[in-house]
């Protein structure tokens, strides 16, 4: 059935973005563009289902959520120029101040 | 699901944007001459002067500013557009529920005006 | 599709406390951006005012009927009236304890406002919440703005990787509880209002498929991420000790009360054909919660961290309320919640003074208060004790009626487990009182030799010293005010059709 290999590729490209956050600890770069891609699998799920039932909302849903993936996306950034200003680099490997 | 003939078009157009710059580049890749390996070959290519530094530099962090505010207000549209689509159908309440959408985005923009951030100095 | 924009206008009445304070909120920006006004502290009486205002507006709203509004988007009955007014009043209570803060650290006024205001009307939306899109987007305004929040201290390394650490675990979950959405439209055939999907669950035939399974463990671990469940929870203890300390105050309350009312009526209304599934995954995740988070906050040495462990631990009780499931178990969760609100406040806002007259939130450098500010350490003993649970005190009653529903319905591992951790529990808040009523060896650390209280005039009392009063008196005395409580509740919640099961 076509539907079922639409929903496997979006459930692929979930799981990426899921590995992408717990297993690679690298760049904080890549962790948001993680976040995207799992944001962009559910937009893709969401158009999926809308496109095989015949509906309009579900395209709906996927304009919220690129609108909220773009604020989230700017905040990272903004987030990320700071870190940029008082540590002088972005590498996950040096944030560790907090521990207990 | 997506097979529908009015696709057709599209993924003829598809296909010729993918094959002429594989075309171009082979042309030029049969055509060169390759037997001058020079330094010069593998600097990059600045419109014909002396490159300057490295290509790889640290960008401003000014563009991030503007990047920022373009992301947030270049999305946003996305909700105007499918009301405009169907203006004539939605009638007063939705045109006044749009201005409303859009007095808001006017604030955020006087907000980023008037605290600097649309500032290149 | 049908639209009835037309009638939009006259459901208005149903959102007008956050039209209030969305007023509010355009007001306080246009204002400070045309005038250039130097006092700021106009724009918290304006906050204040709009809130108190919504509090007024939706507790006379609580006689109307229940109604569904803006084409099934916002749903409005006493249940969501009650989680909507416990926000407004956490925000009311945090931002005088937020003015001194802010004015000590020099930080911008207005944008910190904005913020808080925006996540108190995203919570309150995310109450009200009816439909799939609605419930995304508020939760998103919610948490977005507990980003920034969090992160509001920008000059501090602590509080960036907080903020760092907030965002990415957020987003994460956010996606996640996004991706069980897409799953329950599909299996739903298109449905998006709450009851709406249950019924197309029934008539597609899918409420007992591998899929909406798995849409309730992406849900599940979605929501349980905002609300800090034990296999969850470990952005809570760094969030709470980077972020700047009012900030976690309401992000201790709000975001939980939210959570819990997003919880409650998501798996009610949508999942009643699976009940057994979600409530033992509940049920195991209370009796983690309890269990790891008031072990591991024996240990702590940081006064936040501690708190941290101990809120984890505070959500396992909530849970107990909900697992029940019945009248009086939700009934019992909204008396908790609201004890809950005042406790936890009232501890913050000690820690919040505390730690602005000497700068340090160690446990260690607390010993020996008593010399300095008796009524500090007699307040934030008490609300300590009530967290706690010792008898006289209303965090007590709370947890005594929390318990005897869930006893009333059987679920006595459950209960075994919420009275061995609450001893613990009253262990390690016990220490600290100790600790700080000690005298023995006369010698106080340095950090409390530089306190200096203000003067004991009842005029120049700042705004901190109200908030801890009010919470201290409210978890004193509210437990002796029970059954009045319980009384109105049940009275106003018994129009409700899935609290009456």
């Amino acid at each position: 059935m076509d539907l079922v290999k639409y929903l496997t590729f979006s459930m692929i490209l979930f799981l990426l973005g899921i590995w992408g956050i717990f297993l690679n600890r690298k760049n904080i770069l890549i962790m948001l563009m993680s976040i995207e891609l799992m944001l962009l699998a559910v937009d893709l799920n969401f158009l999926v289902f809308s496109v095989y039932l015949d509906d309009m909302m579900g395209q709906l849903f996927a304009l919220f959520v690129l609108t909220v993936a773009a604020a989230e996306s700017a905040i990272g950034l903004a987030i990320l120029v700071i870190t940029f200003r008082i540590r002088g680099t972005i590498a996950v490997e040096f944030i560790n101040c907090m521990k207990g | 699901m997506f097979l529908l003939p009015k696709y057709n078009s599209f993924f003829i157009f598809l296909l010729l944007a993918s094959v002429i710059p594989i075309l171009a580049f082979s042309i030029s890749k049969f055509l060169a001459p390759n037997n001058t390996q020079g330094p010069e070959k593998l600097t990059s290519y600045e419109s014909g002067i002396e490159p300057m530094g490295d290509a790889w530099i640290q960008f401003q962090i000014r563009y991030y500013m503007f990047a920022l505010v373009f992301v947030i207000f270049d999305v946003e549209t996305v909700f105007l557009y499918p009301w405009a689509m169907s203006f004539n159908d939605l009638g007063l309440s939705a045109f006044i529920e749009a201005l409303v959408f859009v007095f808001i985005l006017i604030i955020g923009l006087v907000y980023a005006w008037r605290k600097g951030a649309l500032e290149w100095s | 599709m049908e639209l009835e924009l037309d009638l939009s206008f006259f459901y208005k009445t149903t959102i007008l406390p956050e039209c209030v304070l969305i007023f509010c909120l355009i007001s306080i920006l246009i204002l400070d951006l045309i005038l250039k006004i130097k006092d700021k502290n106009v724009f918290f009486f304006i906050s204040l005012v709009s809130l108190l205002l919504s509090i007024f507006i939706l507790i006379f709203q609580l006689k109307e009927e229940p109604v569904i509004s803006f084409l099934g988007n916002f749903q409005a009955d006493n249940f969501n009236k009650i989680f909507r007014i416990f926000i407004a009043l956490c925000s009311i209570l945090c931002i005088p304890l937020s003015i001194d803060f802010i004015k000590c650290t020099k930080l911008a006024i207005t944008e910190f406002l904005i913020f808080l205001l925006t996540a108190t009307i995203g919570g309150m939306f995310l109450c009200g919440a009816n439909d799939l899109i609605t419930i995304f987007v508020s939760l998103e305004c919610l948490s977005l703005c507990s980003y920034l929040l969090s992160g509001y201290t920008k000059k501090d390394v602590r509080s960036n990787e907080a903020v760092m650490k907030y965002l990415l675990i957020g987003g994460t979950s956010s996606s996640i509880l996004a991706y069980g959405f897409s799953w329950l439209y599909g299996l739903s055939g298109g449905e998006f209002q709450l009851q709406k999907i249950a019924d197309g669950l029934v008539s597609t035939e899918m409420y007992n498929s591998f899929g909406s399974l798995l849409a309730l463990v992406f849900i599940i671990v979605g929501i349980g991420f905002k609300l800090s469940l034990v296999p969850f929870h470990q952005w809570t203890p760094d969030v709470y000790e980077g972020s700047p300390t009012p900030v976690v105050a309401f992000l201790s309350v709000a975001s939980k009360i939210a959570g819990l009312a997003l919880l409650v009526r998501l798996f009610n209304i949508v999942f009643p054909f699976l009940p057994n599934q979600w409530h033992s995954l509940l049920e195991i995740s209370a009796i983690c919660s309890m269990i790891l988070g008031n072990l591991v906050a024996i240990t702590q040495t940081s006064m936040k961290r501690m708190l941290a462990y101990s809120s984890i631990s505070q959500i396992g009780y909530l849970m107990i309320g909900l697992v029940t499931g019945n009248f009086d178990g939700y009934t019992s969760m909204i008396v908790y919640l609201l004890f809950y609100i005042f406790m936890n406040l009232g501890t913050f806002a000690c820690i919040i003074l505390f730690g602005l007259r000497t700068g340090t939130d160690n446990i260690r450098d607390y010993s020996g208060l008593i010399l300095k500010d008796p009524l500090l350490t007699f307040s934030l003993a008490l609300c300590l004790l009530s967290l706690g649970g010792i008898p006289p005190l209303s965090g007590f009653f709370g947890k005594l009626y929390l318990f005897w529903c869930a006893w009333k319905t059987g679920l006595y591992f459950l209960v075994f487990i919420g009275l061995f951790t609450s001893v613990i529990s009253i262990y390690y808040y016990l220490k600290i009182i100790k600790l700080l009523i000690t005298t023995e060896n006369k010698e106080v650390t340095s950090y409390v030799q530089s306190y200096t209280v203000s003067s004991f005039s009842l005029l120049s009392k700042n705004s901190i010293e109200v908030s801890i009063i009010i919470c201290v008196i409210a978890s004193i005395f509210l437990g002796i005010f029970m059954n009045p409580i319980i009384n109105i509740l049940q009275i106003n919640l018994h129009l409700n059709t899935f609290t009456n099961i």
